[in-house]
C-alpha cells in the first residue's frame, strides 16, 4: 500500500467517523420522548392560551412535521454547510454559539494536553530510571490512583484551597491567564495518569527487549538507554493515548467548566443535553466527533514517519 | 432546591403558572429589604462594581419572552414599568405612570405618565410607546408576560402623557401585572429585532442601568445611566444608581457560588443552598430571604383516577407533617404552608387549621374509603396497592423524597418519576400522572384562577362547580372588600374539598456582603438594585 492510498484511507475513516455521529445522533435524538416543540414554547413560559393550529403552525415551523427521512436530509445538508438550525432554547444559531464556546475550551484544552503530556511523560519516566524498587513501585501506583480521582472532587478541592482559602487563583470567569490554570490543571490529572501509565508500561517493556541488552553491553547507563533508545520506540502506543486524551478533555470540559463556572463547550453541552435542546446537541455531537477524528487522523498520519513498518504495511506491525 | 415552583415547565395555564413562577411576587419578609448588619447608615456612596453569582444562565434576558427568575433578577435593572408593588404592602404605587384610574366596570384602565422620563436610546416614555409595547406584547404566544393581557382589546393614546387599556371584562390583576417586568414599557426600536435578538438582550429600557454585554455561561454586565431620575414613587435614591456597573456571574455549582462569596469574589451569591446558610450569619455576611408569594409548592392531585376520591384526597392533606417537611429539607428561611397561597401574597388568609398534621384522621379517612393496610403497611383496595405516581421534572429537588417518605407512614406508596422537561410537559399534558407539583411566585391571588379554574387548561381535571364563580368573582371584583371575600371563598373551597395539598412557602434566599448596601427585592421577590450601594 503506497503512502497516498493509506492516507485516503485514513481520510475517508474520519469522515466516516463524522457521519455516523451525526446520524446515530438525530436517530437517537428523535427516538426520545417528549416533544420538541413543547420544550420550545414551555421554556418560554408554556402553552398558556395557545391554540392547536398556532403549536402546529410552530411545529411545521421548525419543520418537526415533515417525515423523519426528509428532516434527516435536510439537516444534514445543512450540516455539511455547517448550518445545525437554532437552539430552541434561546434561538440563537447553533453554529455562533459552538462557534463562541470553542476558544475557551481550547485554550483551557490546550493548556490541560501540555500539562497532561509533560507530567505524565516525566512520571512514566522516572518510573524506569530509579533504580530504588520503592520510589518505582510509587510513580507505577500514583497514575492508576489519579486516573481513578473524579474531576468533578478534584476540582472542588483546587477551588476550595488554591481560590477560596489562599485566594491565589479566581474560581471563576475567564479573564486572563490566571483563569486557565486551575481548570487546565483539573483537566490535566486524569490524562497524565492515562499517558504515565502507557508509557511506563512500555518503556517497560522496550528495556527487556534484546537490543536493550545489547545496548548495556555497550556499557551504557539507565540513563541513556531510556533516552537514547527506549522513548523513540515506547513512543508509539503513546502517541496512540494522545488520540484517546482529547477525548478525556472533551468530556472533562464538561465537569471543569460547570465546577470553574468559564463558558465553553461544555457547558453548553451540559445545559442542551439536560434540556434536550436538539439542535445544539446535535452540533457539539458533530463538533466533539469532527475533532476527535481530527486528531486520530494526524496520529494516523504520523504513525508512518515515526516507524517505516506501518509505511510499507499500511497497518500497524505489533511487535 | 429552588424556592419557586416546581415545574420548570408547565404547559399551558399552568404555563401561566409558570410564567408566574417567575414573574411577579409580593415579598415582604420582615427581613426584605436590607436587613442584619449592612444597614443603609450613612450617605450611599456612588461608584464600584458590584459582583453577583448568579446560579444559571438564564439563555433568554428578555422579560416579555421568559419569566425566569435567573433572567428577570438582570432586567428589572433595565426596564421600568408602568408601576411598582410596595414589597411591604403589596399596594400598587406610581412609576412611569404618575397615576391610574380603573374604570367603574373594571375593564378599562387609565394611565397618566410622568414628564421627562427617556429610553437609554434617548426616546421619550410616552403614551405611544406603551401602546407599541402593549400591542407587540399580545403577539407572542400567550404564555408568561403575554398571559397577563389576556382579552386586551387595544390601548387608546389620548395624548402624550395619558392612554387607557382596554379588555374585554373586568380584569382585577391588570394594575399589579403592569409592576411586573414582563410588562415593563420599552422603546418602540425593539421591535425591529428579532425575537431571538431581544433574548440576547436586544431590548431597549428606561431603566437605571443599561445592558453592556452578555456572554453566554459567563456573564452580564450593566452599566449605570447617569441621566436617570425616574425611580418609583417610594424609592429611596429619586436619582440616577450608585454603583458604575454590575456584573453577574453565572456560576452554576452551589459549592462554588459560596465559596466566592466567602472568599469575596462576589459580594452576592443567589439561591443559597439550605445547607449553606448557616455560615453566613454575622461574620461579615447576610442571609437576605424572602418568602415567594403567589401559590405556595404543592402536591398537585390529578382527579381522574384514585385520587377522584374525596377522602384519598383528604387524607393526604392531613398525612403531611409540613413543620417536619421543613425541618427536614429545608432551612429557617423556609415556612410551612398555611394556605394555599403563600403569606406574604395579597388577600392572604391563615388556613392552617385546615392543614393540621393529622395522621390518624388520614388513616381512618382511608379505612373508610375501602383502602385496608396490606403487607409492607401500603395499603390494597381490590387487590390492588394504594401507589400514586408523582411525575417530576429533572433534576429532583430533595423534598420530594420526605413527602414520599411521609405518606408512606400513612399506607401510601407514592412512586416518584422524574422525566426530562419535554417530557415533563407532554405527560402532564396528558394527564399521565396522579401527583405533580406546580407552584406559582406572583404577588396576586389571580395565580387560583390560573391553576384551579376547569374552565381553563385544568390540568387536574377540577369538576365545574362553584369554585369557578368564586374565581370569577375574584378576577372581576371592582373594590377590595369583594375581591378579598372572593378569594377566602376559593381558598376554601380548594381545601374543604382538598383539590390540592399545600406543602411549604417558598422562598429566595441569597448570601451577602455586609459591605452592600441598601440592598433589597421588590414585590415579585426581583433584584431591585437601584438604592444599593458599597460601603
Amino acid at each position: 500500500m503506497n503512502t497516498a492510498l493509506y492516507a485516503v484511507t485514513r481520510i475517508l475513516r474520519a469522515l466516516f467517523v463524522v457521519w455516523a455521529a451525526f446520524t446515530l445522533t438525530f436517530v437517537a435524538l428523535r427516538l426520545l420522548p417528549g416533544d420538541p416543540v413543547a420544550l420550545m414554547l414551555s421554556g418560554r413560559g408554556g402553552f398558556a392560551g395557545l391554540t392547536p393550529e398556532q403549536i402546529a403552525a410552530t411545529r411545521a415551523e421548525l419543520g418537526f412535521d415533515r417525515p423523519l427521512i426528509t428532516q434527516y436530509g435536510s439537516a444534514l445538508a445543512d450540516a455539511v454547510r455547517g448550518d445545525f438550525g437554532a437552539s430552541l432554547q434561546s434561538g440563537q444559531p447553533v453554529s455562533r454559539m459552538i462557534t463562541e464556546a470553542i476558544p475557551p475550551t481550547l485554550q483551557i484544552g490546550a493548556i490541560a494536553l501540555v500539562l497532561a503530556l509533560v507530567i505524565g511523560t516525566l512520571t512514566g519516566v522516572a518510573a524506569n530510571l530509579t533504580a530504588s524498587p520503592f520510589l518505582r513501585q510509587l510513580l507505577r501506583s500514583i497514575p492508576s490512583f489519579a486516573v481513578s480521582m473524579p474531576s468533578f472532587w478534584v476540582g472542588l478541592i483546587l477551588i476550595q484551597l488554591l481560590s477560596f482559602q489562599w485566594h491565589l487563583f479566581p474560581s471563576l470567569g475567564n479573564s486572563g491567564v490566571q483563569s486557565t490554570v486551575l481548570p487546565a490543571f483539573t483537566m490535566a490529572i486524569p490524562g497524565s495518569a492515562l499517558v504515565a501509565q502507557v508509557l511506563g508500561k512500555s518503556l517497560h517493556t522496550t528495556l527487556q527487549e534484546p537490543y536493550a541488552d545489547t545496548v548495556r553491553a555497550t556499557g551504557a547507563g539507565r540513563a541513556r538507554l531510556l533516552f537514547g533508545h527506549g522513548l523513540r520506540n515506547a513512543a508509539i502506543p503513546a502517541v496512540t493515548v494522545l488520540g484517546l486524551l482529547v477525548g478525556y478533555l472533551i468530556g472533562g470540559a464538561v465537569v471543569v467548566e460547570t465546577v470553574f463556572s468559564r463558558p465553553g463547550m461544555g457547558r453548553i453541552t451540559q445545559s442542551a443535553v439536560s434540556a434536550q435542546d436538539l439542535p445544539v446537541v446535535q452540533g457539539v455531537v458533530v463538533v466533539a466527533a469532527l475533532a476527535f477524528a481530527v486528531v486520530n487522523l494526524l496520529i494516523d498520519l504520523v504513525y508512518p514517519v515515526l516507524d517505516p513498518r506501518i509505511r510499507s504495511t499500511g497497518r500497524l506491525v505489533t511487535s | 432546591m429552588s424556592t419557586r415552583t416546581t415545574g420548570p415547565r408547565p404547559r399551558l395555564r399552568l404555563a401561566i403558572a409558570l410564567l408566574a413562577v417567575v414573574l411577579p411576587v409580593a415579598a415582604c419578609s420582615g427581613e426584605g429589604t436590607d436587613p442584619g448588619g449592612g444597614g443603609s447608615s450613612g450617605a450611599p456612596r456612588d461608584g464600584g462594581t458590584l459582583l453577583v453569582g448568579a446560579e444559571a444562565d438564564p439563555s433568554c434576558l428578555d422579560a416579555q419572552q421568559t419569566g425566569q427568575v435567573t433572567a428577570v433578577d438582570i432586567t428589572r435593572s433595565v426596564v421600568d414599568g408602568l408601576t411598582y408593588q410596595d414589597p411591604k404592602t403589596g399596594k400598587i404605587v406610581p412609576w412611569l405612570a404618575k397615576s391610574f384610574t380603573t374604570s367603574a366596570d373594571g375593564s378599562d384602565f387609565t394611565f397618566v405618565l410622568r414628564d421627562g422620563a427617556t429610553f437609554s436610546d434617548g426616546k421619550p416614555v410616552d403614551a405611544a410607546a406603551v401602546k407599541t409595547t402593549f400591542d407587540n406584547l399580545v403577539k407572542l404566544p400567550a404564555n408568561g408576560a403575554p398571559s397577563y393581557l389576556i382579552g386586551y382589546q387595544g390601548t387608546t393614546v389620548t395624548d402624550a402623557h395619558r392612554l387607557t387599556v382596554k379588555f374585554s371584562t373586568a380584569n382585577a390583576q391588570f394594575l399589579q401585572a403592569t409592576s411586573t417586568v414582563g410588562l415593563g414599557i420599552l422603546s418602540p426600536a425593539t421591535f425591529t429585532a428579532s425575537a431571538a435578538e431581544r433574548c440576547r438582550g436586544k431590548f431597549i429600557g428606561s431603566g437605571p442601568y443599561v445592558l453592556d454585554h452578555y456572554t453566554t455561561n459567563q456573564e452580564v454586565v450593566l452599566k449605570k445611566r447617569k441621566d436617570y431620575a425616574w425611580p418609583s414613587s417610594i424609592a429611596e435614591n429619586k436619582g440616577a444608581a450608585h454603583f458604575d456597573e454590575v456584573k453577574f456571574s453565572f456560576i452554576p455549582e452551589g459549592g462554588a457560588r459560596t465559596g466566592a462569596l466567602t472568599s469575596g469574589q462576589v459580594q452576592i451569591a443567589k439561591a443559597l443552598l439550605p445547607t449553606d446558610e448557616a455560615q453566613f450569619k454575622g461574620n461579615g455576611f447576610r442571609v437576605l430571604s424572602a418568602p415567594g408569594p403567589g401559590l405556595v409548592p404543592p402536591l398537585s392531585l390529578n382527579h381522574k383516577g384514585i385520587l377522584a376520591d374525596y377522602k384519598v384526597r383528604a387524607a393526604l392533606l392531613k398525612g403531611i407533617d409540613r413543620q417536619e417537611l421543613v425541618d427536614s429539607v429545608f432551612s429557617s428561611s423556609y415556612k410551612p404552608a398555611t394556605s394555599v397561597l403563600s403569606s406574604v401574597t395579597p388577600y392572604y388568609k391563615d388556613f392552617s387549621d385546615k392543614l393540621r398534621h393529622d395522621p390518624d384522621g388520614a388513616k381512618a379517612l382511608l379505612d373508610s374509603a375501602g383502602w385496608k393496610p396490606g403487607k409492607d403497611g401500603i395499603r390494597v383496595k381490590d387487590g390492588k396497592p394504594l401507589a400514586l405516581t408523582w411525575l417530576i421534572p429533572a433534576p429532583m429537588p430533595p423534598a420530594n423524597e420526605a413527602v414520599q417518605q411521609q405518606l408512606r407512614k400513612i399506607g401510601v406508596d407514592v412512586k416518584l418519576k422524574p422525566v426530562a422537561p419535554p417530557v415533563y410537559v407532554e405527560q402532564q399534558q396528558k394527564g399521565q400522572f396522579d401527583l405533580t407539583a406546580v407552584g406559582v411566585t406572583r404577588a396576586d391571588p389571580d395565580v387560583l384562577r390560573n391553576l384551579f379554574y376547569s374552565k381553563g387548561d385544568n390540568l387536574w381535571h377540577l369538576p365545574a362547580g362553584k369554585l369557578d364563580t368564586y374565581l370569577e368573582q375574584e378576577v372581576s371584583a371592582t373594590d377590595e372588600k369583594g375581591r378579598q371575600s372572593a378569594v377566602n371563598s376559593a381558598v376554601e373551597w380548594i381545601l374543604d374539598h382538598a383539590d390540592t395539598v399545600p406543602l411549604y412557602e417558598g422562598a429566595q434566599v441569597h448570601g451577602v456582603s455586609d459591605k452592600v448596601r441598601g440592598f433589597g427585592l421588590d414585590a415579585s421577590n426581583r433584584f431591585d438594585l437601584h438604592d444599593a450601594w458599597l460601603g
